[in-house]
């Protein structure tokens, strides 16, 4: 190994226990004023629009994108750029159709919103489910790039570097709820643009922000040379691509712990312009990473404190961001860079633990088990609960799904998010026909299809549950292609599978859902009755 | 303090007219976003040759201005909305809630 990984970097360290120890007095400062629910779901919805646009890019520039997507960029070029596309022009189409509706029409979460005109039972445990399946997936991602990361620039055992990750976010959390869990994003936010800006910065600099004389160079060191500019192999087929990208697209627009922030801001205005701010945020960040990516290939190919004698990245593709601070910038850059890096990771397992734990406490435990009947104060202990018991879960997770492909799980986590999440959320807000039934059984299916289809996938089957050979047969391997991206299989089935059965439902129930579809679109369009304090 | 009903609400003027001019912004930039996105990933599955043309520093390829031109794009919709809602729409709402509850 490299000699300046052999030993603990300094800065890293100091860096990282300054901000464990600002971000902790923040909890403590936020845990006086975490005391309704309101409180602790949406930091009582006081954000304002540019700080929860500045959370959202936090949440979206977590460490699986910083260091995948800069890695992706160092090992194959343009393809890299594809990623990071696919994650972005989601935002235009939540800004569009979703958000100013999602605030106008929920409270906490976006169980809230698909609930909102249908029985509340059956929609909130099916909202729920969705929640929680994008949630876990998402966390293994996040829990397994923070223990690889930890290990390798902290010299802590992969397991303890998981369980810090884990208690810290509890205490974040727990304590502090979604005002916490803000302000742990902002931080980070900040220091990682700044961090990302530098390096990127530094890598122009050398080329005297000659783009042209930096692609140069990177072709002509790169072992696939003129390929890295164009299109290459990441995606095979047509219709692997259109459905990676419908899931990238739409996933976005589902996931659970991104739609909770919309929350956090008074009204459908501060909503709107959180989004701006959001995609000026995550554009720039993609700049910097695809630039990093290129500055990595020119820096890193060939020198051998980086590289090993095959020519592959000491660490792995992913320590590309790492490694080329260390390049440019010396051990201080290369610390306060892996610094930032542990920090990102706490802070989306932070968003990702609120989540879920409204799922189990405000849907499940408060709508659900108590029919509406939960005291504040119950619903508050179970929320607090139910983030320790997730905390714990997630250490569970991330221990027992150690050498999975981080990339690769964020992308089925997006997938079900398209496929489960999102067709629900946006039919209850704009087709008057769906019903009770028809959500809930499309929704269901969307989910289920999602998931069947992942599990018979090469990638899960074989690589990541260890069976030796696929479910189906070799010669029927093209037929299977859509099983490693299933979001344009299984978003079908959501869509029609709403339409149908809702369609084909004739219930008393159904007339009711049908009949109370003018009055939320009033809500939506206008925000008339959003403020209404009747649950207080 | 009174409340109009929701039919009372979808059957003011200025309602209709704020169904009208958010259809009117809506409806083409979620084309524009739509076909600009999935245009860009045909050609990468059908014609990638095309993105991989060189510009004329002969090295940089078509495939990396046109990617990051649609970073551009998507983030100039975001903000074009914005721009066109607070414009034209915000006083729109600010109306028929004005007229919707009456303190």
């Amino acid at each position: 190994m490299s000699e300046y990984l052999a030993t603990v970097n300094l800065t890293a360290v100091v860096i990282f226990l300054a901000f464990v120890a600002v971000t902790l007095s923040i909890t403590y400062w936020a845990s006086k004023r975490t005391r309704t629910t309101k409180d602790f779901y949406s930091a009582g919805g006081q954000i304002t629009g540019f700080q929860n646009g500045l959370a959202i890019a936090g949440d979206y520039m977590s460490a699986a994108s910083f260091l995948g997507i800069s890695g992706l960029v160092f090992a194959s070029g343009f393809d890299g750029l594809l990623y990071s596309i696919g994650f972005l022009v989601g935002w235009p189409i939540i800004l569009l159709l979703i958000a100013g509706p999602l605030r106008n029409l929920g409270r906490y979460n976006f169980s809230d919103v698909v609930s909102f005109r249908f029985s509340q039972n059956p929609i909130r445990i099916l909202a729920a489910c969705g929640s929680l399946t994008t949630v876990a997936l998402y966390l293994i991602a996040q829990m397994v790039g923070a223990g690889k990361l930890i290990e390798i620039l902290f010299h802590l055992p992969y397991s303890s570097a998981v369980v810090i990750v884990g208690l810290l976010m509890i205490a974040y959390v727990t304590f502090g709820g979604m005002l916490a869990t803000t302000w742990v994003q902002l931080i980070k936010a900040v220091l990682l643009l700044l961090g990302a800006s530098t390096i990127a910065f530094l890598v122009l600099f050398s080329f005297n922000f000659n783009i042209t004389a930096m692609f140069s160079k990177a072709v002509e060191v790169h072992s696939k040379g003129g390929a890295i500019m164009a299109p290459g192999g990441l995606v095979k087929d047509p219709i692997s691509a259109i459905s990676l990208g419908l899931a990238l697209m739409f996933g976005t627009a589902g996931l659970p712990h991104i739609l909770m922030r919309f929350f956090t801001v008074k009204d459908a205005r501060q909503a709107n312009r959180s989004v701006v701010v959001a995609t000026g945020f995550i554009g720039y960040f993609y700049i910097l990473t695809f630039i990093i990516g290129f500055g990595a290939i020119v820096f890193l190919t060939g020198n051998t404190s980086y590289v090993d004698a095959n020519g592959a990245l000491v660490g792995g593709n992913n320590m590309a961001a790492v490694q080329l601070a260390h390049a440019v910038g010396g051990s201080v850059m290369m610390g306060f860079i892996s610094a930032v890096a542990f920090a990102t990771i706490l802070a989306v397992v932070s968003g990702l633990t609120l989540a879920g734990a409204s799922a189990i406490s405000h849907d499940l435990y408060a709508r659900v088990f108590k029919a509406g009947k939960a005291t504040e104060k119950q619903e508050m202990k179970v929320s607090r609960l139910a983030t320790v018991g997730l905390g714990l879960l997630a250490m569970v997770l991330g221990i027992s799904f150690e050498n999975q492909n981080v990339a690769y799980m964020v992308g089925l986590a997006f997938a079900i998010a398209a496929s489960a999440n999102f067709p629900v959320l946006l039919l209850s807000m704009y087709w008057r026909g769906m019903t009770t039934r028809g959500a809930v059984i499309g929704g269901s299916l969307g989910l289920g299809s999602a998931i069947v289809l992942m599990l018979l996938s090469k990638t899960v089957w074989v690589s990541v549950l260890g069976f030796e050979h696929t479910l189906y047969p070799d010669e029927f391997k093209a037929m299977f292609s859509i099983t490693e991206y299933p979001a344009l299989l299984s978003m079908t089935v959501a869509f029609l599978g709403i339409w149908f059965f809702s369609v084909t439902d004739h219930s008393a129930r159904a007339e009711i859902d049908r009949k109370a579809f003018d009055a939320q679109y009033v809500r939506a369009q206008t925000g008339i009755g959003a403020d209404d304090p009747l649950d207080h | 303090m009174k409340t109009l009903t929701s039919d009372e609400i979808r059957a003011l003027p200025e309602y209709r007219e704020l169904l009208h001019k958010r259809r009117q912004i809506t409806i083409p930039l979620c084309l524009t976003m739509l076909v600009t996105y999935y245009g860009f990933i045909l050609m990468v599955a059908y014609s990638p040759a095309t993105l991989a043309q060189k510009t004329s520093d002969g090295v940089t390829s078509v495939g990396i201005w046109v990617g990051l031109g649609l970073i551009f794009i998507t983030f100039a919709i975001t903000a074009f909305n914005v721009w066109y809602v607070n414009r034209h729409i915000t006083d729109l709402v600010s109306r028929i809630q004005a007229k919707a509850v009456t303190k």
